[in-house]
């Protein structure tokens, strides 16, 4: 029997086609669904309690045709040949979501959200919005899936991962900022000995208007899943040995050759740690940007391609855990899950004028400009946020967790210990995005971008790496590619 | 003290380059061996750079500590210590690290362990000031070996370190910690070696 393409969407996601029978009902359009988002709704949701909403063409009768949901025994053909004579659009796609039923728990995200967004549960009256991801970010990314419990479930069951066997038996009660920059400038001058050139060790001054956009457009809805080709292009195997200049650089092969390079962002202020952090960095063949303090970090993390920060949890000016927390509600006013949020025409003023679509009459959802990240197809997932302190009292990780971290990892970081973490974290950016993973892995042909892979590959060399620590953003549309490489080369 | 000195870093100056396993009550060897793993095959540019740079941030960290001491401003001697502490730290130097820490609790109100308040802020002074003179002396000590560990002769470095020293009101005192420690190291040394 012939097959019909039906346009589906999550809330904020890009629109993607499922293929059903042309006599399917919505019933079967939503096994359809789960299949489609196996890394979001299908993890959590069982094909019968996911919701399909309609929503009228645009100037047809709203009376006629009212934007409703879908009853899990309509012929889907003839409700679309109803609302969307003539073959539904790509605009016009169903948006299917995960079922209203969810606690709407006060995310931790909100202690320093002082901006207008609507309460979750408003949302409930038409349409959920996806409580799971936006409630518990990290959980995806983790793969420590909890439901929609909200962020601390997850973390706990992070916690018990991240039990470090690292001696520091430090103990520390106190969370100051260290308003020292003079002694980090100071710092900066002396420590120039050893190492020639480092990403970029000072703080980021201004973030670029249009910071690096992430191709993973949004605007080619077949690409349900945007994993950064381009750091997926890592040339790992081929490169790495020649330009490692030392013997312990030779990886047992797990982290050359199995996962995908990952960008970390390390914020720490003090400049000794920051260089070690640097050179461990350099070690794993990862790329990575430097700041010194929190505001930094959220300004930096903001331009979007970064899956790891390592957080110092004391720091000046703005400490690690607002950082994250800000980090988090950034992430979740933003709409960012594991899916992209990106929705075409909206990358350029960060805004979404349709966000969600049915709730256009109400503002209080819309993100301030403020808020709002200059370019959504920059972030694919929620980051991977770790704790660095030296501390080891369980309450200052529960603290930190509590924040929004995903991880902790004790100071001095052990070396062994934080390759095993970036394995892993790397491990899990490869879950999220299979597609992508594949791709780097070569399973796949990436036949449109072959002539940016050329250039992936150059940025992307563990030379480029050392030099400027380069974010190398994932590419797939070649609208953006030149953006994209100017980007690189700014400091 | 100063004829001390001088034998010592001669002692040490004869012999071939100090091991870190002879300070193993100074550093930490698998948080440094680690820096150390860090360089590359011929030089030791990286980790001489880390520890190099770490002497210019502990003595900038302890003339800010004296001064915010005789200010009293108890909380910027906090985050110098959280600061300090750190790096001494990952430079797996418990023994910094852990007058740091402290350094960093009572700066805080805290007793030396951070679980107890203490509300007087004079105690809180008054440990601080003594901590710091500790801390002084342990980091010394490591300075000491580390600068041998790379292979600088030492004795220029003593006039540099008593600067600071000879605007507190306690010198002899400290003076004397210092030695006595430096005694003990001496003593130690032959069974080591």
């Amino acid at each position: 029997m012939a097959r019909r393409r039906v346009w589906v969407k999550r809330s904020t996601g890009s629109a993607t086609l499922v293929s059903c029978l042309e006599n399917a009902i919505v019933d079967e359009l939503r096994d359809q669904v789960i299949l489609k988002f196996a890394n979001s709704l299908g993890r959590s949701f069982d094909s019968p309690d996911i919701v399909t909403a309609i929503t009228p063409r645009e100037g047809s009768d709203v009376q006629a045709y009212p934007k409703r949901l879908l009853g899990p025994e309509e012929v889907l053909s003839s409700v679309l040949d109803i609302y969307y004579p003539g073959g539904q659009t790509i605009k016009e796609a169903l948006v299917t979501d995960a079922p209203v039923i969810w606690t709407a728990k006060p995310s931790p995200h909100r202690s320093v959200c002082n901006h207008r967004h609507s309460e979750p549960g408003e949302y409930s009256d038409c349409f959920p919005q996806i409580p799971l991801n936006k409630n518990a970010p990290s959980a995806l990314v983790t793969g420590v899936l909890t439901s929609e419990a909200g962020p601390n479930p997850s973390m706990n069951s992070i916690l018990t991962v991240d039990d470090s066997p690292l001696p520091s038996p430090v103990t520390s009660g106190i969370r100051h900022t260290i308003d020292s920059p003079g002694m980090l400038s100071q710092a900066l001058g002396v420590v120039d000995c050893g190492v020639p050139t480092y990403s970029q060790p000072s703080p980021a001054v201004s973030a670029p208007t249009m910071p690096r956009p992430l191709p993973a457009p949004a605007v080619s809805p077949q690409a349900r899943t945007h994993i950064p080709p381009a750091e997926v292009a890592t040339p790992r195997s081929p490169h790495e040995k020649s330009h490692d200049p030392s013997p312990h650089a030779a990886f047992d092969g797990l982290i050359a050759g199995t996962v995908p390079p990952i960008n970390v962002l390390i914020v720490e202020d003090n400049i000794i740690n920051q260089k070690l952090l640097e050179a461990f960095m350099k070690r794993l063949n990862v790329r990575w940007k430097c700041v010194a303090d929190g505001e930094d970090a959220v300004r930096k993390w903001r331009q979007g391609g970064f899956h790891l920060i390592l957080m110092d949890i004391q720091l000046p000016i703005m400490n690690g855990l607002d950082a994250t927390k800000e980090v988090r509600r950034l992430e979740w006013l933003n709409g960012i899950g594991v899916l992209p949020k990106t929705v075409p025409g909206c990358s350029v003023s960060g805004i979404n004028p349709t966000f969600p679509p049915w709730k256009e009459s109400k503002h209080r959802h819309f993100l301030s400009e403020e808020d709002a990240l200059a370019d959504r197809s920059m972030f694919h997932s929620p980051t991977v946020i770790v704790a660095l302190t030296a501390s080891s009292l369980q309450s200052d990780r529960q603290e930190a967790l509590t924040a929004g971290c995903n991880d902790f990892l004790t100071k001095p970081v052990r070396f062994p210990w934080l390759k095993q973490k970036v394995t892993e974290w790397g491990c899990m950016q490869a879950l999220i995005d299979v597609d992508g993973w594949r791709k780097w892995r070569g399973f796949m042909d990436s036949s449109p971008i072959s002539s940016e892979s050329a250039s992936i590959d150059n940025e992307a060399s563990p030379l480029q790496v050392g030099n400027n620590g380069g974010i190398v953003p994932p590419m797939k549309d070649e609208n953006f590619s030149t953006k994209t490489e100017e980007n690189q080369m700014q400091p | 003290m100063a004829p001390t000195e001088t034998t010592k870093a001669g002692g040490y100056s004869k012999s071939a380059p100090p091991k870190l396993s002879d300070v193993k009550e100074l550093i930490d060897e698998g948080t440094f061996e680690q820096i150390l793993e860090m360089d590359d095959d011929d030089d030791r540019d990286f980790s001489k750079g880390i520890v190099y740079g770490f002497f210019d941030q502990a003595h900038n960290t302890f003339d800010k500590m004296e001064a915010a001491l005789k200010d009293k401003k108890l909380e910027e001697l906090s985050q110098l210590g959280h600061f300090l502490k750190g790096s001494s730290a990952t430079l797996g130097l418990t023994n910094v690290k852990d007058a740091c820490e402290k350094i960093q609790h009572y700066g805080a109100g805290k007793d030396e362990s951070g679980s107890t308040d203490e509300p007087d802020e004079k105690v809180s002074l008054k440990k601080i000031d003594t901590t710091l003179k500790e801390v002084k002396v342990e980091y010394t000590k490591v300075e000491k070996f580390l600068r041998r560990y790379y292979g600088e002769e030492v004795k220029e470095e003593e006039p540099k370190k008593e600067q600071p020293k000879k605007e507190e009101p306690k010198k002899e005192e400290s003076k004397k910690e210092e030695s006595r420690a430096e005694e003990k190291v001496k003593k130690a040394e032959p069974t080591k070696k």
